[in-house]
């Protein structure tokens, strides 16, 4: 086994594993929808990672399609915030509990 | 028309629905509607009763039969090869032209009085009532019902119309639901009662009819009539031996059909209601509980005289029931305070003369006093609700007096009404009384005369409770406060018109059926005797009498207390002069009885009146209290049945509703928990989303490494014993077992 492939993939859960703990942890929006942002291309990294070792190339456009939803992702949530901190003057996630039980 | 008889429910029901559907919406023309059906109907009834007068001449027309359709068969009921089939049928012969005519008449004068009486004055401008078109909903359906009752050709649909009517009168006697009656009951209440105490006597009804099935194997009144006077059954077979004359079964189911009639017709033991049945409005006392719906019993009785004359010990419990009623209920009816009630107890008692005349034979003269009864009394309770109504809902007479001033139409009617109840010679009145009284007397052959006895201490009792009513109502010092007298007022001509012309018929229908004593034709018993002296006719001949119509034959029925028993005597010379004397004596008994009101109560309540009440305390007491009839009933069966009936509700909430309640409330307190996990914080969600992923990842890792050891270890055992079932030796053997379930989770999980 290739061992930059492991590393790739080492490099890759260390990436997630920030992501998940920066989604959970932070509590302004935009640090979370930075972390969100880690995990997706921590994602990126691990499809080309095994693109490449395998060399089967349905990982390389699949990549492609997440950096798109990651770009609209990215101009949705931003306006929602925008939206919301128009209306709350904070956009902080952890008061952000309209829809609780 | 005959074969059309059937709009005349028909048009009624459609009424009914009418102003059912339409409630609110259509104000003053609920009334119209009724009323305008209510007339075609009378039109239609009218056409009928010629048409059956033409076809009576025949002497061998027995009705007609318009089939409608074919209702219901059980196939072997009551035993193989027996169908109960009953046919929505109608049968149009004389007693059901009778009954058309006058309910029909009758409930038109009924409805055009309700459009006016059903108003009320709020200030100075006339208001319809809250409910005024759902009273006309339920009177129109009453008379769809009671049309149906006296048109059904068998006793099934006969048993549609009972039941229709006792709703009916339940709803209408609970008209006024949200409103108190007396100390002790509300207007609902009443209607309860009534419905309770009809069930009671329903179910006899029931149980007769199923007896006369089960003996006959049929309901139908003309088959019925045919089997027992024939006595073979239609398929040929001879009716069983309890059917025949005196038999056990046939005396049985009279006698359970009889508890039907008690109930409905207000008769011993089951009358208590239709006293408190006058928390109804007070067109609905005249029209229901005054001249149609409570001589349904009555009706009935006559429609099955072929039977109740083969039992002469249902005829005898007939008879004595009839006079202990009317003897009984008169002697409530001298003491009591409201106007209604004391009408009310005075219609118990003549329907217990009507049920007298039906035991001892004069089956004619029952249904020419329910004739009359209807004319009279429908008259004294329409007068009775215009004087309530003048004087804003009081009905205690003791508050009332020297109306006859203010109200001189309304106390017209009245006077004419009353002297045709208290049997005033020649009012139509003293006529029915004395045909029944007649008939008592000659029933008991050489016996005393006791029911006659009865009879006629009843018909003073009467005369006197009427002139009571009267002069307490209408004469002396004027008993009611300034207030009542700026109001007070003749009614209005639509409430009015109806009791004067009520009142005039209820004087003259009584020549309609002059007596032979007299010289006269008695048409209107020639005329019903095809129908209702069937069974007086064929107990006479299969007894080797010798009847004929045409001489006046006054049948008679059987008289316990002489040991007699049913037989039909021809009206002889002896028989004419014992008549004229009778009547001559009750014409006069009527006069004095009258007589005697004037004298204790013409001036109103005075000392004399008074004292007499006094000296007579006992007496007085057990009128007043009613023969504390009603408190016995209370004592002896509502307070138990309402205990149990306690109990049994407790039980329900505690159990029953229990049950339902606690699993209601187990959700409710599962989610209340549960929704505290919706935090709706985003990031708590994804916290346990992930967790889930990793508990979801670590149980697919260890799943993965069983599958893997297992597998390498011995893959055809477990795949064989997953797809055979095992054997019963495998079962007891342990190891095998254990082994085999482990593997079949196994694959099962990594499929």
């Amino acid at each position: 086994m290739d061992p930059t492939f492991l590393y790739t993939l080492i490099l890759s859960a260390t990436l997630f594993t920030i992501g998940v703990i920066g989604v959970l942890w932070k509590r302004n929006a935009i640090a979370l929808f930075m972390n969100v942002e880690l995990m997706l291309n921590a994602a990126n990294l691990a499809f080309v990672a095994f693109s490449r070792e395998f060399g089967l190339m349905q990982g390389a456009p699949l990549v492609l399609f997440v950096m798109t939803v990651a770009a609209a992702e990215a101009g949705v949530g931003l306006a929602i915030f925008i939206a919301l901190f128009r209306s709350r003057r904070h956009i902080r996630a952890d008061e952000l509990d309209l829809l609780r039980g | 028309m005959i074969e059309f008889v059937w709009l005349i429910p028909a048009i009624m029901l459609l009424a009914a629905l009418v102003n059912g559907l339409g409630a609110r919406r259509l104000g003053k023309t609920a009334g119209h509607v009724a009323w305008i059906a209510m007339a075609i109907c009378c039109v239609i009834s009218f056409v009928i009763l010629f048409q059956v007068v033409g076809l009576a001449h025949d002497h061998h027309w027995e009705g007609t039969k318009v089939l409608l359709w074919k209702w219901f068969d059980i196939p072997n009921f009551f035993g193989p090869n027996r169908t109960f089939s009953v046919e929505m049928a109608f049968r149009v012969d004389q007693l059901t032209a009778v009954f058309l005519c006058f309910v029909s008449f009758i409930g038109t004068l009924v409805f055009i009085y309700a459009t006016g009486y059903m108003k009320e004055k709020h200030h100075g401008h006339l208001e319809l009532d809250p409910g005024y078109a759902r009273f006309f909903a339920y009177v129109s359906l009453f008379a769809a019902s009671m049309f149906t009752l006296v048109l059904g050709a068998n006793l099934g649909v006969m048993f549609i119309g009972w039941e229709g009517v006792g709703l009916c009168s339940y709803l209408l006697i609970g008209y006024y639901f949200d409103r108190p009656f007396s100390d002790t009951l509300s207007c609902a209440d009443a209607g309860r009662k009534a419905f309770v105490m009809n069930r009671i006597g329903d179910a006899g009804l029931i149980v007769g009819i199923g007896l006369i099935f089960w003996g006959l194997g049929t309901v139908d009144f003309a088959e019925i009539n045919a089997a027992l006077t024939s006595g073979k059954l239609p398929d040929g077979s001879a009716i069983p031996a309890g059917f025949k004359y005196g038999g056990a079964l046939i005396t049985a189911s009279m006698l359970c059909m009889f508890l039907g009639a008690t109930g409905k017709s207000a008769q011993i033991p089951l009358f208590t209601w239709l006293p408190d049945a006058m928390a109804g409005p007070t067109p609905v006392s005249a029209l229901i509980h005054a001249a149609t719906m409570v001589t349904a019993g009555v009706y009935m009785v006559a429609r099955l005289n072929v039977p109740f004359f083969l039992s002469p010990g249902a005829m005898a419990v007939v008879a004595i029931v009839g006079a202990l009623t009317a003897f009984a209920a008169a002697t409530m009816g001298l003491t009591q305070r409201g106007i209604k009630k004391a009408l009310a107890y005075s219609t118990v008692s003549q329907l217990g003369f009507m049920f007298l005349g039906l035991g001892v034979g004069a089956m004619a003269g029952g249904i020419f006093h329910v004739f009359t009864h209807a004319f009279f009394k429908g008259c004294l309770f329409l007068a009775a609700g215009s004087v309530i109504h003048a004087l804003h809902h009081e009905e205690d007479m003791f508050k009332m007096g020297g109306l006859k001033k203010y109200m001189p139409k309304t106390w017209l009617a009245y006077l004419m009404a009353t002297l045709a109840i208290a049997g005033f010679p020649l009012t139509s009145g003293f006529f029915s009384k004395d045909e029944i009284l007649f008939s008592a007397f000659i029933s008991a052959g050489d016996g005393l005369p006791i029911l006659w006895a009865i009879g006629v201490v009843t018909a003073v009792m009467t005369a006197i409770y009427m002139g009571r009513t009267l002069f307490l109502t209408f004469h002396g010092p004027e008993r009611f406060d300034d207030h009542a007298r700026e109001h007070l007022h003749e009614s209005p001509a639509n409430l009015t018109t109806p009791i004067l012309i009520l009142g005039a018929l209820g004087l003259v229908v009584g020549f309609l059926n002059v007596p032979h004593g007299f010289g006269g034709g008695a048409h209107f018993h020639h005329f019903l005797a095809p129908v209702v002296d069937r069974g007086a006719e064929h107990v006479a001949a299969m007894r080797g009498f010798q009847t004929d119509h045409a001489a006046g034959v006054i049948p008679a029925g059987p008289l316990v207390v002489a040991g007699a028993d049913g037989v039909a005597l021809a009206m002889d010379a002896g028989h004419k002069s014992i008549e004229r004397t009778l009547a001559v004596a009750s014409g006069l008994l009527g006069i004095a009885g009258l007589a005697i009101a004037w004298w204790f109560f013409g001036a109103g309540i005075t000392d004399r009146s008074r004292r007499l009440a006094r000296t007579l305390q006992p007496l007085w007491r057990l009128s007043f209290y009613r023969w504390w009839w009603d408190d016995i009933y209370t004592a002896l069966f509502q307070k138990g049945t309402m205990l149990k009936a306690r109990i049994i509700w407790q039980l329900d909430v505690a159990i029953v509703d229990g049950a339902v309640v606690g699993m209601a409330e187990g959700c409710r307190s599962i989610s209340r928990s549960m929704r505290r996990l919706q935090n709706g914080q985003v990031q708590v969600y994804g916290l346990v989303m992930f967790v889930g992923v990793c508990l979801f990842l670590v149980y697919l890792a260890i799943g993965m490494s069983n599958f893997i050891g297992q597998t390498a270890e011995e893959p055809q055992q477990g795949r064989r014993i997953l797809h055979n079932a095992p054997s019963p030796r495998a079962i007891g053997d342990g190891p095998i077992v254990s082994h085999s379930i482990l593997t079949e989770r196994e694959l099962v999980q990594n499929d």
